[in-house]
């Protein structure tokens, strides 16, 4: 049995006017919470899509679960979770009808927790799915991927439309049912906070590429955001620089390991060092994804740093 | 699975079609039992000993035949194009097919349960205009009754062949409004363009081909070069194309 539940080596897709996913080398470990984390645009969704054979990948190759992501299509999705970034199911069944529906396909199908789940997400079983809010209809797509039994869980986006109640409850149960219970969960989301609560690992798309792929407790204990001030600061490089920021009188550097290291080349290069502080999943994210608006008198934007 | 959500969302008009078809079928079956009465009356009355040896029985079977053909081709366009219009490639419009094919099943097997489906309800349908008429039919023509039912297979493998066509088309434009539009001119051209070449430069097509318009039934053709059988089996082996095409572009659309 392989640790990894996905893995993808250079997998690519392209379209007629853009290169969705660009070489993208991804390692979801069995057992994680992942949280893929992107702008909008980056690739996340595309990514997704191709791991479940919803798009064909134009290069590269995948597995999902051991299983080939070009020929075992079936077998990955027998055991694959999904909830979809649009939330849209057949507007004609009533969630009652859609359980029946899909229950169908998945002999691990729980009865038990699918009956707990629409208690605690107070689900109108009656209504037909068209005629839901768009928070219930997230509440449905949920129920329908956490009670088939399976392996791996992939949620795109999977907190859209619900309210902070809802949210705190739905990832709760993604940890104490399902995390718990050994399934790995993979998660594309925007909102940084909710997926800083429950993932342990973090992987972050720009453009196609994996920028970064860690341990969340990795940025926690060893990046750190080292704020100086001097002239020669632009040519400071290391491997672990992941992006620098400067603005009329300060640096930014947020580098992923060795602060010590980088704060003594600073020095030797006559930079002040002003702070070296902890940073969280949104400063690493806007370092490596971050747009500044255009440069202008004492703006002059951001530089993700190549390793 | 797919199979019970489209008869979940096509039975309520397969119950409206069939109605539809077997009250039309019991009008004229109706029609067809007053003619008769009346034709048995006349007859009894008649001082003529020769009109007292006809035996209208096969006469009414055929009339009954010819109402029921003329009434099959509209219920045949219009049960397949309504059934059509629904098919699964309406999935990408509503936005659920991302859902659908995710779904752990071979992609072949939606297209085949919604054809099969829609073919037997179709079938259903078009069958209400015999069981209608029939009743009628038995106590003026019984020993043709059994035959009435020959008419079924072709009318059937025209319907499948328009459906199979719809059910393509609203794949391949992603959309039921653009595929019904798509089909109603495939339809439109195909029954007209060779009356068109007909007409304005007095070309014709070779009869084989002729006898594969959409109204088998009429007697238009010659029947002893080309047998409605031979029809029926050449429209059911064109209609078995379409299902093979959207299995094809199934197997390879992305979402």
């Amino acid at each position: 049995m392989t640790d990894t539940v996905i893995s993808t080596q250079g997998l690519t897709k392209i379209y007629p006017d853009v290169r969705a996913v660009d070489g993208l080398n991804l390692t979801v470990p069995k057992g994680a919470v992942y949280g893929f984390l992107g702008r909008n645009g980056a690739g996340k969704t595309t990514t997704i899509r191709t791991l479940l054979g919803l798009c064909h990948p134009s290069g590269g190759s995948g597995e999902v679960l051991g299983l080939d992501i070009r020929k075992h299509t079936v077998d990955i999705l027998q055991r694959t979770g999904f909830v979809s970034e649009t939330k849209q199911l057949f507007d004609s069944l009533t969630p009652a009808q859609l359980i029946r529906f899909n229950r169908g396909y998945f002999p691990k199908w729980s009865d038990a927790l699918a009956e707990r789940y629409i208690n605690l997400f107070e689900i109108p079983m009656r209504r037909p799915f068209g005629k839901l809010s768009l928070g219930n209809r997230t509440k449905v797509c949920h129920l329908l991927a956490l009670c088939q039994g399976a392996d791996l869980l992939m949620l795109d986006e999977p907190t859209s439309g619900l309210d902070p109640v809802m949210t705190d409850l739905l990832l709760r149960v993604l940890i104490e049912d399902h995390v718990n219970e050994g399934r790995t969960i993979f998660i594309s989301s925007h909102h940084l906070s909710e997926v800083e609560r429950v993932a342990d690992w973090i992987g972050v798309i720009e453009a196609g590429k994996l920028v970064l792929e860690t341990r969340l407790e990795d940025i926690r204990l060893n990046f750190r955001m080292v704020t100086a001030s001097g002239d020669a600061a632009s040519i400071v490089t290391a491997p672990y620089l992941i992006s620098k920021r400067r603005s009329e009188q300060f640096h930014r550097y947020l580098i992923s390991r060795e602060a010590d290291d980088f704060v003594t080349r600073l020095r030797a290069q006559g930079m002040t060092i002003l702070e070296v502080s902890p940073v969280n999943l949104g400063e690493v994210f806007l370092g490596l994804a971050g747009k500044e608006l255009p440069c202008i008198a004492g703006n002059p934007g951001t530089t993700r740093a190549s390793a | 699975m797919y199979r019970w959500k489209s008869w979940h969302d096509s039975r309520q008009r397969l119950a409206l079609y069939a109605a539809a078809c077997l009250a039309i079928g019991v009008t004229q079956g109706l029609h067809l039992w007053n003619s008769y009465s009346f034709e048995v009356a006349w007859i009894a009355a008649s001082k003529n000993p020769r009109l007292k040896l006809w035996d209208p029985s096969l006469d009414f079977w055929y009339w009954a035949m010819n109402v029921v053909a003329e009434f099959l081709l509209p219920a045949i366009i219009w049960s397949a194009l309504a059934f059509g219009f629904t098919s699964v490639g309406n999935e990408y419009a509503s936005g659920a097919m991302a859902f659908v094919l995710t779904r752990p099943q071979k992609r072949w097997r939606i297209v085949w349960d919604d054809w099969l489906l829609a073919v037997a309800e179709i079938c259903f349908v078009l069958s209400m205009l015999i069981v209608g008429i029939a009743p009628f039919l038995y106590s003026t023509s019984k020993i043709y009754v059994a035959f009435t039912g020959l008419i079924l297979p072709g009318a059937l493998a025209v319907a499948a062949c328009l459906y199979g066509l719809t059910q393509f088309l609203t794949l391949l434009t992603g959309s039921s409004a653009r595929g019904l539009s798509a089909t109603v001119a495939v339809v439109l051209f195909y029954d007209m363009f060779p009356t068109a070449l007909d007409e304005w430069w007095h070309i014709k097509w070779p009869l084989k081909v002729e006898a594969l318009s959409l109204s088998i039934f009429e007697p238009r053709w010659d029947w002893l070069s080309f047998s409605l059988w031979e029809i029926t089996i050449l429209w059911a082996l064109v209609a078995l194309i379409f299902p093979f095409l959207s299995q094809w572009l199934i197997e390879r659309r992305e979402v």
